[in-house]
């Protein structure tokens, strides 16, 4: 197990130099200028550009840059922006808490939601209330993030105005209360794939031979359920769960747009527009990092659920 | 015995469910209405007109006009064509890419299957709409870097598939017969196998084809994609998003309609799904069973 989990680390170190390669590269092959956004308002003399240029390392080759930049940040060194001169470091820093409660938030939400959901329409397979949900859940996977955003958007603002969902934070009351409407929005989309996918796996999991036998001892069929099938039909739903942790990534991005919040995909979408290098470079390989990560813990998780994984991993070497 | 001519009538009779032609005739007229487009739009979609705009709905204008005086109706019958258009884009690009990709690495296995799969593993370290927002970084704001972006994320997808199909159809018979006779590669996996994969492949194209809408509307809702004047669903939806409490169909209506083609879409795609999995069939009525055995059991 152990091993396993060294060996995924392992292949992670090349993935990861080979993405911060074309990262760098990709950005570097903007055509924004840098040398006008850091000068920014003040008069450009040549003197001052040529400072410019030495200061940021614009003269010397890109590999060069590259080096710097990654020799950076694996001392944990961000840098600082071009247009405002902060720390990146302490921008992520406060935008990260509401990105990463969004995904957190919804997470939850779709867990919570979706697996019951699953559930009963598993065993209710066939009966006006599977088919209802089965078309509800098949509308929300095909509408986009911010489709639904707008519409709660919409129906909220009827229903309950006083309701705040815009604006700053400072308690954590209001950072629940502001993120709520949002992690509601990225969670729909996610219950609607994970109830089909429990839902699936569940009516497999019932045509099982061990189903039929714990049945035929006189099991209730609640315990049958619930205590023997659950467990086995969660596997996908987590294999599931750890695929869609990039889209619900990229989905934050999006509702952060809608729902104007100011977490990492505002600050990683102005640094696109406004050409700021570092904060795009440093913003989406900690992303890239922690999306990584994630699916690490996810693949783990599985492995340590599912001793079958574990054993053919060690049989095919 | 007499010979079965009524079998692939009812083999084609399998796919015409009622939710495979609803959803086939709704794709079916969105894809006519964007091709004959300049025809049958009221207005023209990209005129501005601030006298008239953000009116409510009315006789003359369908959905109403948005900020700059422009009928929704045209505009949403303009942007069926940029959507489905960029969405074929995308998967034409995972597809010429992914296809062979999938079918080389799946034949030959070793070292080019794990070069591949490492390929595919890199695309796969970006979560999907972070690798496009880059791309749109690198080389510009823009429709076609859109599609571009996106189809490369696509393309693991695809070829994965096509590398596991692959993977089943290159031990059984018909292949190893290939080889005997002396058939070339290439010609085996173009001519052979490749059509064996075309049913399953197009169940995952039509859903491609949905998920392709979904990212491309994100894309130009946040503005990195299309560029002013182009109508699309997606960008529609990002101007009407001020003024949602006056006029809500500005933003409303196209997104309608991505989610009315992107059903249809997962719909239609199930169906072939389930058409092609005989297990899931459902059994015709059983007056039409009977009538078939006792046909069977006379002629």
């Amino acid at each position: 197990m152990f091993k396993y989990i060294i060996k995924r680390l392992l292949q992670l170190v090349p993935i990861l130099f080979i993405v911060s390669v074309i990262i760098f590269s990709m950005v570097r092959l903007s055509n924004i200028d840098p040398v006008s956004l850091i000068v920014g308002s003040k008069r450009s003399t040549p003197e001052i550009i040529a400072q410019v240029k030495e200061k940021y390392n614009f003269n010397k080759p890109l590999p060069v840059q590259y080096g710097i930049w990654l020799s950076d940040l694996l001392k944990g060194d961000l840098g600082d922006d071009y247009k405002n001169k902060q720390s990146i470091a302490s921008l992520i820093s406060q935008s990260l808490p509401v990105t990463a409660g969004l995904v957190l938030f919804s997470s939850i939400i779709a867990l919570l939601v979706a697996i019951p959901i699953g559930i009963i329409t598993a065993v209710k397979k066939n009966t006006w209330i599977d088919k209802c949900l089965s078309i509800i859940t098949l509308v929300f996977v095909s509408a986009p993030g911010f489709l639904t955003g707008i519409f709660l958007i919409l129906v909220f603002s009827h229903i309950a105005p006083s309701f705040s969902f815009t604006g700053s934070f400072s308690t954590f009351g209001e950072y629940v209360q502001r993120l709520s409407m949002p992690s509601l929005v990225l969670a729909f989309g996610m219950i609607a794939l994970i109830s089909r996918i429990t839902r699936s796996s569940m009516i497999k999991e019932h045509q099982s031979s061990y189903r039929l036998t714990a049945t035929a001892k006189g099991l209730p069929s609640r315990i049958v359920i619930l205590k023997h099938c659950l467990k086995n039909a969660l596997i996908p739903v987590i294999t599931v769960f750890g695929i869609q942790i990039g889209t619900l990534i990229s989905g934050a991005v999006i509702v952060e747009n809608v729902f104007s919040l100011s977490g990492v995909g505002s600050l990683l979408i102005n640094g696109i527009n406004d050409g700021n290098y570092p904060v795009v470079q440093d913003v989406t390989i900690i992303l890239v990092v922690i999306f990584l990560f994630l699916s690490l813990l996810v693949d783990i998780l599985y492995a340590a659920i599912d001793p079958r994984i574990r054993y053919n991993a060690n049989v095919s070497k | 015995m007499t010979i079965d001519t009524t079998s692939k009538r009812k083999k084609m009779g399998g796919l015409l469910t009622a939710p495979a032609v609803v959803t086939a005739s709704i794709l079916a007229i969105i894809i006519i209405a964007a091709v004959v487009a300049p025809l049958i739009v009221p207005y023209n979609p990209d005129k501005l007109n601030l006298y008239e705009s953000l009116m409510k709905p009315s006789a003359a204008h369908l959905f109403g006009t948005d900020k700059s005086g422009r009928d929704i109706l045209s505009r949403i019958i303009f942007g069926a064509r940029t959507t489905l258009l960029s969405s074929m884009g995308v998967v034409l690009i995972s597809m010429i890419v992914g296809i062979p990709l999938g079918l080389i690495s799946g034949y030959f296995g070793g070292k080019i299957d794990s070069f591949i799969m490492r390929l595919w593993d890199i695309i796969l370290a970006f979560p999907s709409l972070l690798l496009a927002f880059i791309f749109v970084a690198a080389f510009g704001k823009g429709l076609v870097n859109a599609i571009l972006a996106i189809g490369i994320v696509f393309i693991p997808m695809i070829s994965r598939l096509t590398r596991s199909l692959t993977l089943t159809e290159k031990n059984k018979l018909y292949v190893q017969s290939a080889k005997s006779i002396g058939y070339s590669n290439t010609r085996i996996l173009f001519r052979h196998i490749l059509p064996n994969c075309v049913p399953t492949l197009i169940t995952e194209i039509t859903l491609d084809l949905g998920y392709a809408i979904l990212d491309l509307a994100a894309l130009n809702f946040i503005g990195l994609g299309v560029q002013p004047p182009i109508a699309d669903w997606g960008a529609m939806m990002q101007e009407g998003l001020v003024y949602l409490s006056t006029n809500p169909l500005i933003s409303l209506v196209p997104g309608i309609a991505i989610v009315l083609t992107v059903v249809s879409l997962n719909v239609l795609s199930d169906s072939i799904q389930a058409y092609l999995d005989p297990s899931q069939r459902k059994l015709p009525p059983i007056k039409k069973l009977k009538k078939q055995m006792v046909g069977e059991l006379i002629g």
